[in-house]
């Protein structure tokens, strides 16, 4: 193993740097996320019986069976897939950081396995939002 | 000589990316490229149909303002306005997205080609695309503040 970590990709104090950058603004970015989450769901709850009777307007046929069941639990579904985006993007963040500080490479690689569990969790919705527009088209 | 040793140093003590981080990685890049991708050409489009759609916008207000020949110098400026908006948004997202592909790119090469300066390259592009984001967050939330504060002065006036 020695041997090999000669030879490795070596996270110098350039790569060092720049991923405690990474780590800093991506804190910041998922801390914002989570608080702009809370505050969506805040005015969600506070306006509920408004956003309902608005929307039984627009779309006839809105205001019966379980309307406010289905706004709600569409609701939460968006709120969960936001929240787990930027749960990753925190725990990658934070790993990361960790994991360059103590220099633990068992941190160090969870902190990438979260960074790409982000890129991947962004790259499937990116998938359904096209299959979801080609469907609308035709 | 003295930095080769350091570098030697940093190998054996510090950090590498090993077998596990080279996975990880691997699959972040080939994500973060197919979404740099769909980006470019989702802006594309959006691109496109701006400036194509530009003439048909002005017609129709055009249209509306036919009998109101004050407004509609004015709803044609509007129009120019509103598209000339939309694409420097769509320049600012176009350089979040080529950030984004930079890093993929370059990490892709780095991996395979054991090149060290690529990583570093390509972390420093995942570096620059976080700030850039982290930038436009704050003067979004800046404006947030500012409306807010508007709407809140505008109330108390009233």
């Amino acid at each position: 193993m020695d041997d090999q970590s000669i030879l490795e990709l070596q996270v110098d104090q350039t790569a060092s740097k720049n991923l405690s950058e990474v780590s800093r603004w991506a804190k910041f970015l998922s801390i914002t996320g989570f608080v702009f989450m809370g505050c969506m769901l805040i005015v969600f709850i506070a306006m509920r019986s408004q956003i309902a009777s608005t929307l039984s307007q627009v779309i006839p046929g809105f205001a019966d069976v379980n309307s406010l069941g289905v706004l709600v639990a569409f609701f939460i579904i968006i709120a969960g897939i936001v929240f787990l985006l930027m749960y990753f993007l925190f725990r990658g963040s934070i790993l990361i950081k960790k994991g360059i500080e103590t220099k633990s490479q068992d941190m160090f690689n969870n902190g990438l396995a979260s960074l790409k569990a982000y890129f991947m969790m962004y790259g499937i919705l990116a998938i359904i939002a096209l299959i979801s527009n080609f469907v609308s088209i035709f | 000589m003295e930095e080769q040793s350091q570098i030697q140093d940093t190998g054996l003590f510090g950090l590498s990316i090993d077998t596990t981080g080279r996975a990880h990685l691997t699959e972040a890049a080939r994500w973060a490229r197919f979404l740099a991708i769909v980006g470019f050409i989702f802006i594309a489009l959006v691109a496109v149909s701006l400036i194509a759609g530009g003439s048909f916008f002005a017609s129709m207000f055009g249209r509306v303002n036919q009998y109101n020949e004050v407004g509609s110098g004015l709803a044609t400026g509007m129009t120019i306005a509103l598209i000339v908006y939309y694409l420097c948004i769509a320049l600012l997202v176009f350089f979040a997205y080529l950030f984004l592909y930079r890093f993929a790119v370059n990490m892709k090469l780095a991996l395979q080609g054991n090149s060290q300066e690529l990583l570093n390259r390509s972390f420093q592009n995942l570096k620059i695309l976080y700030r850039y984001w982290g930038i436009l967050t704050i003067i979004g939330l800046v404006f947030f503040a500012l409306f807010v504060v508007i709407i809140l002065l505008g109330r108390a006036s009233m």
